[in-house]
């Protein structure tokens, strides 16, 4: 590899500064989930209303009434139904483009909190969308409605994806997910935003859980059990692959990318830290690129006053030292520096995380995934197909980040068993199929 | 013999026997084989079995595939004396050849040996592992795994060099089963079982047993059996179990079932009602009659716990000692035990027939109806009488509970109209013309063990067919006598759900359309590329 990974002329900062790869900071994360349903929808379409505002529209739509009704003045009984309430954003998807408003400039319309998860959805996208426009189903007063937004619908998003994937095993079952969505627009409607939390949640967590790792990311087991399920301290998967791993895990996520952000290219879109460190080893120059991580992370120890040590002797162990350093700066009592870590994660807990967390008895906090949760799941992960068998439907969960135990296993089937949709075709156990419930 | 009491006769019947293993043994015969091989009945399943495997081909392969415990092993082994020096057996797809091994391993081992050998190979196996198999089983095997996967997806029981022979295709319980009953292989297992003839062991055994007046209430239990219409009242609650609550009913359980009713801590009806180790009783709790309420039925229990003077019921129950049945001792609780009694027993002559004043307490009336409509559907020829029968069940039940349930948050609105969802204040709803879909059903129906389909259309237009099973019948019943279902109602509706989403994505497609605003309704009529109103505004 003749690219240079590194920026030229790497010197440490003064403050430690995250702006890639995390939604949250360590305050302010204020999160309008309609905003971000609507942008991730332009994301999908590539198609957005620029400064179309809803007033110029409701007014398009009278003038398209107008010249269609034989009594115009039935016009203001739709105007009722469909803009006195927020019942506009029921009849198609599409609607929702409205919240994701541009600005004159070109830029989103949007909060910091707000650009900056759907910055984390925009990465999640990659460069896909849907092919084909959402194949709505209305009848011939809401097709014109449909018709008058489509007319003034324009192409493009208002945010770009500038980040190579993190997590690129969930970058795939994501895109499959919105794929299948956008095939079912009514039921898209309602179970856009659930996804999307489901997702925010996943992509923390899983980033989090794979953060210290060179390799690229993949699925790393973390058990959850359903809302109507006992915690026993017993079940071993859910005790040490649950939310005390995942809690440990956090602590690591800001110091680790806050480092990544100072290896950054300027002007060149966000990579990975696992992938800095791939490319950093097939440099052909492996010497000068020592030397200079040695002289940053020398650099790096004087600055933030941590306990000297001794050079690193080869790029791959530069680099487990540049790790641990960033960890070890933020142990520093004498600083500020472990308590805005400290916010950090709680920010993250609050904000993203508290879904999916319910303190349970002596087991503790837990990690718990509801009835809507699980239905939800239980439909993206069958997606495509009718129906899947237990054993596949498992493995869709653990690619999605969802890890069940075999005694969660149990009481999901007893759970579909009630909800009737499941079809056993012997009475063993494995052979159960599940069908999806839109 | 003499020495064997009845009791341990039965023991040969349960599941904790020996006997429900089917192994391979060089142990001696006794007794216990001979009774049991005395029970054996040959279900057809077999008989279709021992067709195939007379005219196999070198190279060819047969599948016996079911759940465990519905009679695999004990088939193949009937067969595997005679044909063991020609065919290649597997018995137990389950089983690997080596501690490392896993079962997917072990089949692909299977079917590369059978690359090598051209003897036809003959394969025992469960239906949820050859299902894992079809999905998990080694690339080198795709030919194989699609048949699979295509047998199981499709149903096609013979392709190339494959054959199928699955027990889901010889269902034990059946509507237009020939027996009077809805089993005739219980009827036969339960016959055999308890025939007064002497080439019965059971029935010399227990004659003995009665002799010496031993174990009396088994010998009761067991007289109880043999009485056809005590049958007919255990194979229907066993049906019921089937239909209601999915319940996988394999020979072996059903075995272990009859031990239990037999041998239990109680009597007959008792056993049957009160749950147990057996997998089917623990279904059955729910269908006991004594969770039945009617006013006779309270009166009944009212009377019977206070001891009120009831001089019919005393003629009765010396009638009922005569079955070797005697209640003594306090009464309290007792009258669960009677009803479930006089629940077996309803359709028997006892003593004054005291207990045939419940009989229309105990009526199966849904599960005869939903036979019925059942029946209606298979023997559709096009002719008027029948076409009579089945529109009752579309027009006066099937598509009101569809409208009632698609329009529940929308009473307002006209006849044989849709509700297409609320905005705002505004209702908005289409005409929707549901009919029943005759030609569908004379040239599409296809008999399924524990369900129909329903076929509708909305004017010309063919829905997907609808599949009623006996619970969702229930919730159209409910449904039409006015019960409203919840989301936490979830089972039936579904399928309910489906069905309207169905019916709503056609009449979206209507030219006219319906706005109710409060008390006022407009009516738009699209002509043309222009909109039609109707109304007072």
């Amino acid at each position: 590899m003749y690219q240079y990974p590194l920026p030229e002329g790497l010197t440490p900062t003064d403050k430690n500064k995250l702006s890639n790869y995390w939604p949250i900071r360590n305050k302010g994360n204020d999160f309008d989930w309609e905003t971000i349903t609507g942008v991730v929808l332009s994301l999908a379409l590539r198609k957005q209303v620029k400064t179309y505002e809803l007033t110029d529209y409701q007014e398009d739509c009278k003038q398209r009434f107008f010249a269609k009704l034989d009594e115009p003045e039935f016009w203001t009984v739709l105007e009722r139904s469909y803009f006195s309430s927020q019942a506009l954003y029921n009849i198609s998807p599409l609607f929702l483009l409205f919240k994701a408003r541009g600005r004159q400039s070109g830029r989103l319309d949007a909060s910091a909190p707000d650009l900056r998860l759907c910055k984390l959805f925009a990465g999640l996208m990659g460069n896909f969308f849907l092919q084909d426009a959402l194949d709505d189903h209305l009848n011939f007063v809401e097709q014109e409605m449909l018709s008058v937004l489509r007319k003034n619908l324009q192409p493009g998003t208002a945010i770009e994806n500038d980040e190579h994937p993190y997590l690129p095993f969930l970058n795939k079952v994501f895109r499959e997910d919105i794929e299948f969505l956008a095939k079912h627009p009514q039921y898209l409607l309602q179970a856009l935003p659930k996804t999307l939390r489901l997702y925010a949640f996943s992509y923390c967590a899983q980033l989090a859980l794979n953060i210290t790792d060179w390799q690229e990311p993949k699925s790393r087991p973390l058990y959850f059990i359903l809302e109507t399920e006992k915690a026993s301290s017993e079940r071993t998967s859910v005790k040490r692959s649950g939310y005390k791993l995942l809690a440990a895990a956090c602590e690591r996520v800001f110091p680790l990318l806050s480092a990544l952000d100072a290896l950054q290219l300027p002007e060149k879109p966000a990579r990975p830290l696992w992938q800095i460190y791939q490319e950093a080893l097939e440099y052909y120059d492996q010497p000068k690129l020592l030397n200079e991580l040695n002289t940053y992370l020398q650099a790096f120890i004087e600055k933030r006053e941590l306990v000297p040590r001794a050079e690193a002797h080869d790029v791959s162990e530069a680099f487990e030292q540049l790790k641990e350093l960033a960890i070890e700066q933020f142990r520093d009592a004498r600083t500020t520096r472990g308590g805005v870590n400290k916010k950090y994660v709680k920010e993250l807990e609050q904000q993203l995380l508290s879904d999916f967390i319910q303190a349970r008895g002596a087991a503790g906090r837990t990690l718990v995934l509801n009835q809507d949760q699980v239905l939800l799941l239980t439909n993206l992960t069958i997606g495509k197909a009718d129906k899947l068998r237990l054993h596949e439907l498992r493995k869709g969960f653990e690619q999605r980040g969802f890890y069940l135990d075999n005694q969660t296993l149990q009481a999901l089937v007893d759970f579909y068993e009630r909800m009737g949709n499941v079809e056993r075709m012997s009475d063993s156990g494995d052979a159960v199929y599940v069908r999806k419930t839109l | 013999m003499s020495s064997v009491t009845l009791r341990k006769a039965l023991g040969v019947l349960a599941k904790s026997s020996p006997f429900s293993v089917k192994t391979t043994t060089e142990r001696p015969r006794d007794i216990y084989d001979d009774l049991k091989d005395y029970l054996y009945i040959k279900p057809d399943i077999e008989l279709d079995f021992e067709r195939v495997l007379s005219s196999l081909q070198p190279g060819e392969c047969v599948f016996l595939c079911g759940s465990s415990g519905d009679g695999k092993s004990e088939i193949l082994s009937r067969s595997y004396e005679r044909y063991k020096q020609r065919y290649h057996f597997h018995l137990d797809a389950t089983h690997s050849f080596a501690p490392h091994q896993s079962a997917i391993e072990a089949l692909d081992e299977l079917f590369d040996k059978r690359a090598e050998d051209n003897r036809p190979l003959v394969v025992g196996i469960n239906i949820g592992m050859l299902a894992n198999y079809a999905k998990e089983g080694h690339a080198r095997h795709i030919e194989l795994r699609s048949v699979i996967e295509r047998f199981l997806e499709e149903g096609i029981r013979s392709e190339g060099q494959y054959r199928f022979l699955d027990f889901e295709a010889y269902p034990k319980f059946r509507f237009n089963d020939e027996s009077e009953c809805y089993s005739g292989f219980v009827r036969q297992l339960c016959q055999r079982l308890t025939e007064p003839s002497g080439e019965n062991p059971f029935h010399e055994i227990a004659t003995k047993d009665e002799l010496r007046e031993q174990d009396e209430r088994l010998t009761a239990n067991f007289r109880l059996l043999g009485n056809p219409r005590v049958q007919d009242a255990i194979i229907t609650t066993l049906f019921k179990t089937r239909l209601i609550k999915d319940q996988f009913i394999t020979t072996r359980a059903l075995l272990d079932f009859l031990h239990q009713l037999l041998t239990g801590e109680f009597f007959l009806y008792d056993n049957l009602f009160l749950g147990g180790s057996n997998e089917l009783s623990q279904k059955m709790l729910e269908f006991d009659p004594a969770l039945i309420h009617t006013q006779s039925i309270d009166q009944f229990i009212l009377r019977y716990e206070l001891s009120l003077p009831d001089p019919e019921l005393d003629e009765f129950m010396a009638g009922l000692s005569k079955l070797g049945i005697r209640y003594d001792g306090s009464r309290d609780g007792q009258a669960a035990s009677m009803l479930r009694l006089f629940y077996l027993l309803k359709k028997c002559e006892v003593g004054n027939n005291y207990h045939h004043q419940f009989g229309a307490d105990f009526e199966e009336l849904l599960l005869e109806r939903y036979a019925s409509v059942w029946l209606m559907h298979g023997e559709y020829d096009g002719t008027p009488e029948k076409q009579a029968a089945l529109r009752n069940f579309y027009m006066k039940e099937l598509i009101p509970a569809i409208f009632t349930y698609a329009n529940r948050h929308a009473t307002e609105l006209g006849k044989r109209e849709l509700l297409l969802g609320q905005f705002g204040r505004c209702k908005v709803a289409a005409p929707l013309d549901l009919k029943v879909d005759f030609k569908s059903i004379h040239n599409l129906h296809v008999e399924k063990h524990d369900s129909f389909s329903a076929y509708l259309k909305v004017g010309e237009q063919a829905l997907r067919p609808m599949e009623i099973g006996l619970n969702l019948f229930e919730l159209i019943t409910k449904i039409n006598s006015g019960y409203r279902p919840n989301k936490y109602d979830k089972n039936a509706i579904i399928l309910l759900d489906e069905m309207v989403e169905q019916i709503r994505t056609v009449a979206k497609d209507s030219t006219s359309l319906k706005y109710y605003e409060g008390a006022k309704v407009y009516r738009l009529e699209q002509d043309d590329g222009m909109i039609t109103v109707e109304g007072a505004f």
